[in-house]
């Protein structure tokens, strides 16, 4: 394994004879693709004409090291205050560059009015093809050249494109509801009843004449909730696995265009459930870049403490249940995983007041300070962990069971993995070492000395490395943060956020009145849009955001980072054995809740 | 040689079966003898395995620890600290909160709830209702045995379910609740010292019913309850309920 240690960021400084930006680069090259550039709180976005976008991605690619797509996402300008354009509905693209951690994004107008169409970059960059779907489903837009342009997260026969301004929220007839009223249920309990469901229909890829379809899950107990995946099996072998995913979508985008930027935070919490923190901090970081507001240091401390706390426990679950996964190998483990998680939960409840949906890293700040008998708590999980993680170590790492079943299972090389959009440790035990934590620090993580453990193998014993060394590494931000744990206030001081203090609420009118209109209405951040992503322990986890000037997100997109890397799955599990699928799953650390969002 | 990986491994798990016993030796009185009720997870943690052995066993909450909300009326007069302003109906993220503001004879709305309703059923315990009241009337409970056979008279509380004394809150949120209470004397005194041209039957006025309650004299001492305390003091407010919701049937 290989420790990278370079923080990759190189800060732009504006010198007289400084090199042409990238979108200056682009504008030279394609003047008919770029129509226009604009930049918001350090965001360049270029609009793009749709003829132009495949050349334009394609060179950002090739040319300019744009390598990875971080997010694809779309929006419906129809309610936008002030909106004037002739297109009601955009794409936008966000490209990173993995080797210096920069981004562009790109945004296209699609023509076609209430039915639009852009072309499709599935070509370029494989992983576009579920974000594309996503797009389609949610929100109507055809890509031109999509390979499979199904619905992926809800029912085909669902009636409308939900995150469409002119649909509501809520009231639309589900196909799928039943109430205790339907006859189905008058005689339940007392026979067994025949579901009236459609038959399952095999995706139109695979070769049902020649080959027999199995269908794992949506309730199976390996695939970690409820996912489907539909595998195609010649004899033992898989030929394809096609997840089918949307069992646990719930909307989450719809709603948080509705209500306010603040209470959005609590449904975070429930999308990867088991990071909330990671969340909180991803979402708390997207609003503040939108309203430009500055983190005292002790919060940003707090912060980085409570993310990485979060990451152990996140990578403890993962260890526990895979190992589990890997049939026989060590039942013991998931206990002992358990065990120092519920140290990490307590941590959490002590801070919180809740375990798992914990709502603490909030847009502003941290909720409230931490209680005296924090630091003395996590300084025994620094005690205690370095051992831990040895013992888990003795237990598997050469346990040759585990070897069999984990060795060149579920391989992916760099090159597909950029391609397919996956990011975290499936990208780091690949042999890329891109985190977002060094490529674009936020929070204060260039202050801290870490490396990024990489691994060239990329298959699942190299994840589980890798997953294991990020834990220790994790312990070291950890130990350090707490030694310098800052004292001093844990809220922002901008007012554009912050609540006037109580004593000034005595003595200023002024002070009264913004109090209110803060509590009653809350903060208003400028139109614009932002794009903010964070290293969750599964990879990439952005917010975008576009905010029409008023107190409720306009549009609030979430990527998802188990979303983009369940994409892998068919490419990981091809031309592997059937057991070996429960492993490929596993080894990608989903959580559905993340998935269907 | 083959094998050695699973014989490594199989050590941690005997050590840790042994640990598990030995651990419990070393703590009096024994865990498995029976011999306690509630865990503090704060001690230092457990070698071994460790499973709490509910209901038998229970964790000690932490203070922040937070689940159904709770409405909070004053110990002595009865009085709800809740004025029916409807803020923590309005920033409630899943909006289970409905409360109806109650009139007086006249028909004139008067600053308390008539009926408050909260649907545990679709609560997330997220605690914006609590953070964001201005009355420091709706706070975060800590019980968490909620549980009920019918999903829909059962899980919607009503006022009644949800009205706790402040003796109660204190009992389970000491720090929080002192440091509320030092806010209000200090804010109190300072009133009561600013206007001297007012005359002096305000601060009379207010017996600050609060102070001659179980609340700590000094902000940093605080109160530490046993459990059959607190459940003392929830079944006096039980009956206290009973014997209210009585009389207004006669």
């Amino acid at each position: 394994m290989t420790l990278v240690n370079d923080s990759t960021t190189v800060p732009a400084e504006p010198t007289a004879a400084r090199p042409p930006t990238v979108g200056e680069q682009l504008a030279a090259r394609f003047p008919n693709a770029i129509l226009g550039a604009s930049t918001f709180r350090g965001d360049t976005t270029l609009t793009v004409a749709p003829t132009g976008l495949t050349d334009v991605a394609r060179a950002l690619r090739d040319e300019l090291g744009f390598d990875h797509l971080s997010n694809l996402s779309s929006t419906d300008w129809s309610r936008y205050r002030g909106y004037a354009g002739k297109e009601r509905f955009s794409t936008i693209y966000h490209f990173t560059s993995t080797r210096t951690g920069e981004r562009i994004g790109l945004k296209v107008f699609a023509p076609g009015g209430d039915s639009p169409a852009v072309p499709s970059l599935a070509a370029l960059w494989a992983g576009a093809n579920w974000p594309e779907r996503e797009v389609y489903d949610l929100m109507g837009i055809k890509f031109d050249g999509h390979p499979d342009l199904r619905r992926i997260l809800l029912p085909n026969n669902w009636p409308n494109h939900p995150l469409r301004k002119d649909i509501p929220r809520g009231g639309e007839t589900v196909p799928f509801s039943m109430i205790w009223e339907d006859e189905e249920f008058q005689s339940f309990g007392k026979q067994i009843v025949e579901a009236k469901s459609v038959q399952p229909v095999p995706p139109k890829q695979a070769d049902a004449n020649k080959h027999m379809i199995l269908n794992m899950g949506p309730q199976h107990p390996s695939t970690h909730g409820v996912l489907r995946v539909v595998a195609e099996l010649d004899g033992e072998t898989v030929v394809a696995a096609y997840p089918d995913i949307g069992y646990l979508h719930s909307g989450f985008e719809k709603q948080g265009e509705t209500i306010r930027y603040k209470d959005f935070l609590p449904y975070t919490d429930r999308m990867d459930y088991v990071s909330a923190m990671s969340n909180n901090l991803g979402y708390s970081l997207a609003v503040e870049k939108l309203m430009g507001v500055e983190i005292p240091p002790r919060a940003q401390v707090i912060r980085v403490i409570c993310a990485e706390l979060q990451r152990l426990a996140s990578h403890l679950v993962w260890l526990g249940t895979h190992i589990m996964d890997a049939a026989g190998v060590s039942h013991a483990l998931l206990m002992y995983t358990f065990r120092e998680r519920e140290q990490l939960s307590d941590i959490f409840e002590l801070i919180s007041g809740a375990r798992l949906t914990i709502s603490y890293i909030r847009p502003g700040g941290v909720w409230k300070d931490v209680p005296p008998s924090f630091v003395e708590r996590v300084q025994d999980v620094l005690k205690a962990f370095p051992a831990r993680i040895d013992e888990y170590e003795r237990m598997i790492t050469e346990n040759p069971v585990w070897l069999g079943r984990a060795r060149g299972v579920g391989k992916l090389t760099a090159e597909q993995c950029l391609s397919l959009g996956v990011t975290g440790p499936l990208l780091r035990a690949s042999g890329v070492p891109f985190d977002y934590r060094k490529a674009r620090p936020y929070s204060g993580y260039e202050n801290y000395d870490f490396k990024v453990p990489v691994m060239t193998e990329g298959d699942t014993y190299a994840r589980y490395l890798v997953r294991l060394e990020e834990m220790r590494q994790s312990l070291r931000i950890i130990d350090q943060a707490l030694k310098n744990l800052p004292d001093g206030p844990v809220w922002t001081a901008d007012r554009k956020m912050a609540l006037p203090p109580r004593q000034e609420l005595d003595t200023s009118m002024e002070a009264l009145i913004h109090h209110f209109k803060l509590m009653t209405e809350g903060f208003v951040p400028p139109m614009g849009e932002v794009y903010h992503s964070v290293e969750n322990p599964r990879g990439e986890l952005g917010f975008y955001l576009v905010s029409d000037g008023t107190a409720v997100p306009y549009r609030l997109h979430v990527r998802a980072p188990s979303f983009h890397n369940l994409q892998a799955t068919d490419t990981m599990a091809r031309g592997s054995l059937i057991a070996d699928l429960v492993l490929v799953i596993g080894t990608i650390d989903i959580v559905l809740g993340d998935v269907d969002r | 040689m083959f094998g050695s990986g699973v014989l490594k491994g199989l050590s941690v798990t005997l050590k840790e079966f042994v640990a598990t016993y030995i651990d419990d030796l070393k703590r009096i009185p024994s865990r498995y003898a029976g011999g306690r009720q509630l865990l503090d997870q704060t001690e230092t943690p457990p070698e071994g395995l460790f499973t709490v052995q509910y209901p038998e066993e229970r964790r000690k909450l932490a203070e922040r620890f937070r689940y159904i909300p709770m409405l909070i009326y004053e110990a002595e007069t009865g009085e709800d600290r809740c004025t029916a302003c409807g803020i923590c109906a309005k920033v409630c993220p899943p909006q289970c909160i409905w409360i109806v503001r109650d009139r007086d004879e006249k028909g004139k709305p008067i600053t308390r709830p008539a009926e408050f309703y909260i649907d545990t059923t679709i609560c997330m315990n997220c605690g914006l209702c609590a953070e964001f009241c201005p009355f420091d009337a709706i706070k975060m409970n800590h019980d968490y045995e909620i549980a009920a056979y019918d999903r829909m008279p059962d899980l919607i509380f009503d006022l009644n379910e949800l009205r706790v004394p402040t003796t109660y809150y204190a009992s389970i949120r000491p720090t929080e609740w002192a440091e509320e209470e030092a806010a209000r004397k200090e804010k109190e005194a300072e009133k009561a010292a600013r206007p001297a041209a007012r005359p002096a039957e305000k601060p009379a006025a207010k017996p600050t019913p609060i102070a001659l309650t179980a609340a700590p004299a000094e902000p940093a001492a605080p109160v530490k309850r046993s459990p059959e305390e607190i459940e003392r003091l929830k079944a006096e407010a039980a009956a206290r309920r009973a014997a209210k919701a009585g009389g207004e049937q006669k």
